[in-house]
């Protein structure tokens, strides 16, 4: 009898969350692989971009400083958005530059139809006046939005979200990203 | 070198200081200069 | 004698007894802590055995040893780069005096620039050492200066070009953390940059990990700071962290600011190097009164205002930031590491065993992971 139960909990349980996972991936848009991910300011957070993907298993190009020719053979963008000064410095950019770098890519990406996402993962840390320029550019081009809770604590992101009808997602956590990845990108093949 | 040229430098002052609380009468001119005297004998032992 | 020499011979002999008396307690800085390694130790070695030119130098140091029965990857911990952090240094003995290594080796360097551990900064105020209590009683520890002591590299040069080619301001020649990869033939604190190069080249460190804490109105501060070699581990690093509930940042290593551990240990040892940083209220101008009791519990009231006024980069509220949360960061910073370490290369597992829990630190204190005095 208790065998039968813990069985039938853990069906439930499997249940539940195959369909949670599935009404999610129904509410918010499909990407497909493979992708590019890039930084939008140069933070150092765009590598925790490329670990995320790969830990969910997508064929993904990380390239910080990407061009819009480096597209020519992807099907998503993904736009990891955070200004680190010291980081843009590093890549021999000022902020103009990187606005510019961006705004091509994202042209790009309309000329041939491909889906933007966004990420911000680094928190409240990585807001400020030169990371909300940027997010402020940038995110109403996205088809969705993942950003980390604490990022989001003034409603910066929801407010952007809900004018301009962009699918949002809050997570927690950083790591709490990979799941919602791997069920909004198709399988390849 | 420069750490032999500052010590003879240090050396010659502390000297010049010592002789100047020998010779002088006031006494509170010694004071003075013994006050300072400890500040280059410190400094001479590299003890800053 | 006239009245006047004997005067003069009496305050003489009174200077010569404040000399003594005020250069013995000068000279109690250059005593070193007791530190008792865990029986665990292979061998304990020095800096001078890597590169002799240190030898007999105030920049020699104790180089701890832990190697595992099985293969794996190789470790190295600098403590004590810049002896006015002690989170970086008391993390460094805790290992020393706890750890056990099953498999690979970690290599750790409590007092990696001994020289400025030998000195105080002069017009700080800071105290000249912190205790913290054992169960056995008190241990102290020394706090010391950022940079290495100027009786032993003097004059400062008004410009310093370092090892790496960066123009600096002279003081900075001093710098360890600005020193790499060093000069066989340089100054002190190059020729002690040139000694860790070694031990990371002999030893073939997998991973290096320099130990730091900086201001808590610094930016770079509850960060991993790493060469683009690492920026893979430091990601998987930072969300273990996360999962563990401890909030930190990334920030890369900026190519163009040379002679730093986290650039030249990656360019010029080839090892993957990484930097942690911790918040020290005891290490920022905005505190108040310096003390041994500021060093360890991290309350200040201007830091509080400070964080009130949003001029912050990390939460400041009346509990401060103690050493125990700071030690407990970098011992957690440094487990995920390790597992990051082995998630991305298998065959570089390190075993570290005893490891002290960083939220054990965090609840019990850094006293019971010390060994009582002997």
């Amino acid at each position: 009898m208790k065998k039968c139960l813990k069985f039938l909990l853990i069906l439930i349980s499997a249940l539940s969350l195959f369909f949670v996972s599935e009404s999610f991936a129904q509410s918010h848009p499909r990407f497909e692989q493979p992708l590019l991910i890039t930084s939008a300011g140069q933070s150092a957070d765009v590598q925790i971009g490329g670990v995320l993907a790969k830990r969910a298993g997508l064929m993904a190009t990380l390239s910080k400083n990407a061009t819009y020719q480096e597209l020519a053979d992807k099907k998503t963008l993904a736009l990891v958005i955070g200004v680190s000064m010291k980081g843009l410095g590093a890549a021999g950019l000022d902020l103009d530059q990187e606005k510019t770098r961006v705004t091509d890519l994202i042209e790009e990406a309309q000329k041939k139809d491909i889906p933007i996402l966004c990420l911000h993962l680094g928190g409240e840390a990585r807001r400020g006046e030169l990371s909300d320029q940027m997010i402020r550019a940038f995110l109403p081009y996205a088809q969705m939005v993942i950003v980390v809770k604490s990022g989001n604590k003034d409603g910066l992101f929801t407010q952007i979200c809900t004018d301009k009808k962009i699918s949002l997602l809050e997570v927690d956590r950083t790591s709490e990203v990979q799941e919602p990845l791997k069920s909004i990108f198709a399988p390849i093949g | 070198m420069i750490q032999i040229i500052y010590h003879f430098l240090v050396l010659y002052l502390t000297f010049h200081l010592i002789w100047f609380v020998i010779r002088e009468k006031k006494f509170w001119n010694q004071l003075s200069g013994v006050i300072v005297l400890i500040m280059f004998l410190l400094r001479l032992l590299l003890i800053k | 004698m006239k009245k006047h020499q004997a005067t003069a011979f009496l305050l003489l002999l009174l200077a010569a007894l404040v000399c003594f008396f005020a250069g013995r307690e000068f000279l109690t800085m250059h005593e070193e802590e007791a530190v008792y390694p865990s029986p665990h130790l292979t061998i304990k070695k020095r800096l001078s055995d890597y590169f002799p030119g240190l030898k007999n130098s105030p920049g020699d140091s104790s180089v701890y040893i832990f190697e595992g029965q099985k293969m794996g990857g190789t470790l190295l911990i600098l403590g004590g780069t810049h002896p006015n952090e002690p989170a970086g240094f008391i993390t460094a003995v805790l290992l020393v005096e706890n750890l056990e290594v099953t498999q690979g080796k970690v290599i750790i360097v409590p007092r990696a620039n001994n020289s400025g551990f030998m000195h105080s900064d002069p017009q700080e105020g800071n105290p000249q050492r912190y205790s913290l209590s054992t169960p056995g009683g008190p241990r102290w520890f020394r706090y010391g200066s950022r940079l290495t002591n100027p009786i032993h590299q003097w004059p400062d040069s008004v410009l310093y070009v370092n090892p790496a080619g960066q123009k600096l301001s002279g003081t900075e020649s001093r710098n360890l953390n600005r020193s790499y990869p060093g000069r066989k033939h340089g100054k002190l604190t190059e020729k002690i940059a040139y000694a860790i190069m070694q031990v990371i080249d002999n030893e073939k460190a997998d991973l290096a990990v320099d130990l730091h804490e900086a201001a808590p109105e610094y930016p770079v501060i509850n960060a991993i700071v790493f060469h683009e070699n690492s920026a893979e581990l430091a990601a998987v690093t930072l969300m273990t962290l996360q999962m563990e509930g401890v909030d930190i940042r990334l920030e890369a290593s900026p190519p163009n600011l040379r002679g730093l551990s986290h650039r030249e240990w990656g360019d010029f040892a080839k090892t993957r190097a990484v930097l942690l940083e911790t918040a020290n209220t005891s290490h920022g101008r905005l505190k108040g009164r310096p003390s041994a009791t500021l060093i360890i519990n991290g309350k200040d009231k201007n830091y509080m205002k400070a964080a009130q006024l949003g001029l912050l980069f990390v939460p400041f509220d009346e509990d401060g930031i103690s050493l125990k949360q700071r030690v407990s960061r970098h011992l957690a910073s440094l487990r995920a590491l390790v597992s990051g370490l082995h998630e991305l290369h298998p065959d570089l597992c390190i075993q570290l065993d005893n490891l002290p829990n960083p939220i054990e630190v965090q609840k019990v204190g850094i006293g019971p992971y010390l060994t009582p005095s002997k």
